[in-house]
């Protein structure tokens, strides 16, 4: 770094040297899974629809500026696209592609509205009194007493038959997927922040979310969270190995 | 997040809801609300209460929700909390839709609609207002609909009673149409049906 | 403020002067974002417009949206195959353009500009916004600002560390560096917009309009926040110039042309039938002021005169403050006489005449209610309130 005097050089190496332990201990991914309350049909040969994945990947600039990355963006959704056709091709299933209509300004057909509008509802309903989202820390998370405590029990009804009848599918598989990763110059910053005033900053966090939906029942049977810090998302093989871990417990 | 977009409508309620300890509606167990009217459930219901209001759900508020006034009087509006306005800026109170002692079934209906409209909704319609019973006196029902910001269509129905006081009560039920609100409907027109006044 | 407040907001002011960032106009042919922070705006934008489309606020209305797109496209002129104009069901006077292309008119605007002019007058600022890439100007400048702002924050930080300063005022640096930004931030978008008006406004005279309309949406405007004294952002931070200089630019561009079309026989055909629609959402907002400013406004117009003394009579009874009662009654008379009041008008007025003790009169009202929608689906109740009951 020129122009960086030797003690400031000495007080950032050794922040580095401090900080590689402290990242170490927060680089970690954690999944959540859960099944439907009543189990799961497990059906020959199933196919399953993939939904449009809804991926977006940020860069921190050095100043902390949210920069949207069009490129991370456009890989991370080619990886998650790729590792569930092997995921659901390794459980003896077949992968079909929900196909965008075309030159409309509504990204899917009207007549599956029904079904995505009902579905954003019930999983904010999953995200509250399952995953507890929203919550501050040490409140206490809002329970249903007409629930049971572990395992899924919520449906999206008979909004789902149009999706069956048009991709003849069993299940709709959702996949959402959120990250923000530094830039070098943002690390070096967490670094001196660190070494300054003993802050320590997650280089990067992020949150995918998948979704299995019966479209025989409309029940949703299965979901996954995925959260994680300080890996690389823009890194191909990082993002292909966390997309495998969010995938792996799949039921089918 | 996706989910966080389209955070639906009643969200507010969800964030309410969280902050009392949620309690049991027993199938069977006649329960009073308020004083005022008794209602009896044959489902079993998660219950979150306020003063003059209670609020029931099975699935999850977004997804249907029963809720039971009681004694409103003049000045109180639907929220959850109906008279404690003290704790709402002057500002945002003057803007909240509010019973008024003068008020006809009509305009009870409109309340309920200019109310979803506030809480979110982006139309809300109240229609076939009609004679009804509450308990043994006359009161008045009415049919809602309502599309969320999120498009999702709700339906609802509700059953009202202004009494000699003035004082409304008034039991709403909302639900998405798309199987969250039939799945509760013949339960609830039970429930109707149940009320008992206790005064 | 002591001698390190100034130098840390003179400091930061003379960084942050040097770094705005300018992008080329787009080129029309090529409506296509031209470099990575652009391609990353147009995705997240991609996904603002299709949350948009899907979710219950785009007006489902094919004719309605038709309508906006074309007055668009005429105002856009070699823009237009960029664009996409969406209705939103939104009440308030506002309309939005992401750098995509997708603009969003709200249905408060629709209400409140009289005239197909006055519309193109919005719309010919919002394509500008696109057209000028205003939003990679934005993102560009406050990358630069923030990057330097935080070499301004560290040394100030550390300057604590060293004994400059105590700790509280340290946060309190803090603070007047993010208000420097802040305004400075606003500051320069207030460039944009005025840009957007000046440029606006040449594209809606190309396209054969009055310029002198664009002046007229902000008088309208003022004249509506002072009627309700509706509260204004500080001018510090404002992000839009003041309408009243506004008003007085855009006037002195548009001169003395008095040619151009206004186009409000258009507009009234386009928009007639969603007017009622539209005076109700702001209702159910209790925005009883600004409905009877608007609804007073469109009786000077005349179209539909009856729906609007209706919808007057509607502000009233909702309100209900003393002696609301009695201009409620009026106004539900003033529509019944009228042409264009819907059948409502005899309910709701039976139902202020019933609140003001005047049964008979109420009955009478009530009746006619009957007669005129003897199926509606709400007879029994009415028939019941004849009877004396409910």
């Amino acid at each position: 770094m020129p122009g960086t005097t030797r003690l400031a050089r000495h007080r950032i190496r050794a922040a580095l040297v401090l900080l590689i332990p402290a990242l170490a201990l927060s680089a970690c991914v954690s999944v959540k899974p859960m099944r439907a309350a009543g189990g799961v049909e497990v059906r020959d040969n199933p196919r399953v629809l993939l939904m449009a994945p809804d991926v977006l990947l940020l860069e921190i600039t050095t100043a902390g500026v949210p920069i949207p990355r069009a490129d991370w963006s456009a890989r991370a959704h080619d990886t998650l696209v790729e590792a569930s056709a092997a995921t659901v091709a390794a459980r003896g299933g077949e992968l079909v592609h929900y196909v965008r209509p075309a030159d409309a300004r509504l990204p899917v057909a009207p007549g599956h509205l029904p079904a995505l509008r009902l579905y954003q509802v019930v999983l904010g309903a999953i995200l509250t009194y399952r995953y507890k989202f929203g919550t501050p820390r040490g409140a206490r998370a809002p329970s249903l007493v007409t629930k049971s405590d572990d395992g899924l029990e919520w449906t999206l009804g008979d909004t789902v038959a149009p999706l069956r009848a048009d991709y003849d599918a069993d299940y709709a598989l959702f996949l959402t997927f959120r990250a923000a990763s530094s830039n070098s110059g943002r690390a070096m910053v967490s670094a001196a922040a660190f070494a300054l005033f003993g802050v320590i900053e997650a280089t990067s966090q992020s949150v995918g979310l998948a979704t299995l939906v019966d479209l025989h029942s409309g029940e949703v049977v299965w979901t996954n969270l995925l959260s994680g810090s300080a890996f690389e998302v823009g890194e191909p093989e990082e993002m292909h190995a966390n997309t495998l871990k969010l995938l792996e417990t799949l039921p089918l | 997040m996706t989910a966080a977009r389209c955070i639906p409508l009643l969200l507010a309620i969800v964030l309410a809801t969280g902050c009392v300890s949620s309690r049991t509606i027993h199938p069977g167990e006649p329960r009073d609300i308020f004083g005022e009217y008794r209602v009896m459930s044959a489902a079993k219901w998660t219950r979150a209460g306020w003063r003059n209001m209670e609020l029931w759900t099975v699935d999850g508020p977004q997804l249907q929700q029963l809720r039971l006034y009681a004694d409103l009087e003049d000045g109180d509006s639907l929220y959850e909390r109906p008279r404690q306005a003290v704790l709402v800026r002057p500002s945002v109170r003057k803007y909240r839709p509010k019973f008024h002692a003068q008020m006809l079934p009509h305009d009870v209906a409109e309340l309920v609609s200019s109310t979803l409209v506030q809480w979110g909704a982006v139309e809300a319609d109240a229609t076939a207002l009609r004679p009804a019973r509450f308990g043994d006196r006359d009161g008045f029902r009415f049919d809602i609909r309502f599309v969320s910001q999120g498009g999702l269509v709700y339906r609802g129905l509700a059953l009202g009673h202004i009494n000699a006081e003035k004082r409304l009560h008034l039991i709403l039920y909302l639900g998405t149409e798309a199987h969250y609100f039939p799945k509760f409907r013949e339960e609830v027109e039970a429930i109707l049906a149940s009320v008992e006044l206790t005064r | 403020m002591n001698p390190v407040h100034i130098a840390a907001v003179g400091l930061a002011a003379l960084l942050i002067a040097g770094c705005a960032f300018e992008a080329p106009r787009m080129a029309p042919a090529r409506a296509a974002p031209q470099q990575p922070a652009e391609e990353g705006l147009w995705e997240i934008s991609r996904k603002f417009e299709e949350a948009v489309a899907m979710s219950g606020r785009k007006v489902d209305d094919p004719a309605l949206e038709a309508y906006l797109q074309d007055v668009g496209c005429r105002v856009a002129g070699p823009y237009c195959d960029g664009i996409r104009v969406y209705p939103v069901a939104a009440p308030d006077f506002n309309a939005s353009m992401s750098p995509n292309g997708f603009m969003q008119v709200w249905t408060g605007l629709l209400l409140r500009v009289e005239n197909e002019a006055q519309l193109a007058a919005v719309l010919g600022h919002e394509v500008m916004h696109y057209a000028e890439r205003h939003s990679l100007e934005r993102l560009e400048t406050t990358r630069r600002t923030a990057n330097l702002l935080l070499a301004v924050q560290f040394g100030l930080f550390a300057g604590g560390h060293t004994g400059f300063s105590s700790g509280p005022v340290r946060v309190s640096l803090g603070d007047v560096t993010n208000l420097v930004a802040g305004g400075y931030l606003a500051a320069y978008s207030r460039e944009h917009e005025e840009e957007a008006d000046r440029e606006g406004l040449r594209l809606m005279q190309t396209a054969g309009y009055h310029p002198g309309a664009a002046a007229r949406v902000w008088q309208n405007l003022v004249a509506e926040q002072e009627a309700c004294k509706l509260p204004r952002p500080a001018a510090l931070l404002a992000s839009h110039p003041p309408s009243t200089e506004r008003m007085a630019y855009l006037d002195q561009l548009a001169g003395s042309d008095a040619s151009g079309a206004n186009g409000e026989q258009q507009f009234l055909d386009a928009t007639l039938a969603y007017r009622g629609r539209w005076l109700r959402a702001e209702l159910a907002l209790r925005h009883f002021c600004r409905v009877r400013v608007v609804a007073e406004r469109l009786l000077e117009r005349g179209a539909n005169p009856g729906e609007l003394h209706y919808y007057l009579g509607e502000v009233y009874r909702l309100r209900n403050e003393p002696g609301d009662l009695d201009k409620a009654i009026e106004a539900y008379e003033n529509a019944i006489s009228a042409a264009g009041a819907p059948p409502e008008a005899h309910r709701e007025l039976g139902l202020v005449l019933q609140r003001a003790n005047r049964d008979a009169e109420a009955r009478a009202a009530f009746q006619a209610y009957l007669d005129r929608v003897p199926g509606s689906d709400d007879a029994a109740m009415v028939r019941a309130y004849l009877a004396g009951a409910g």
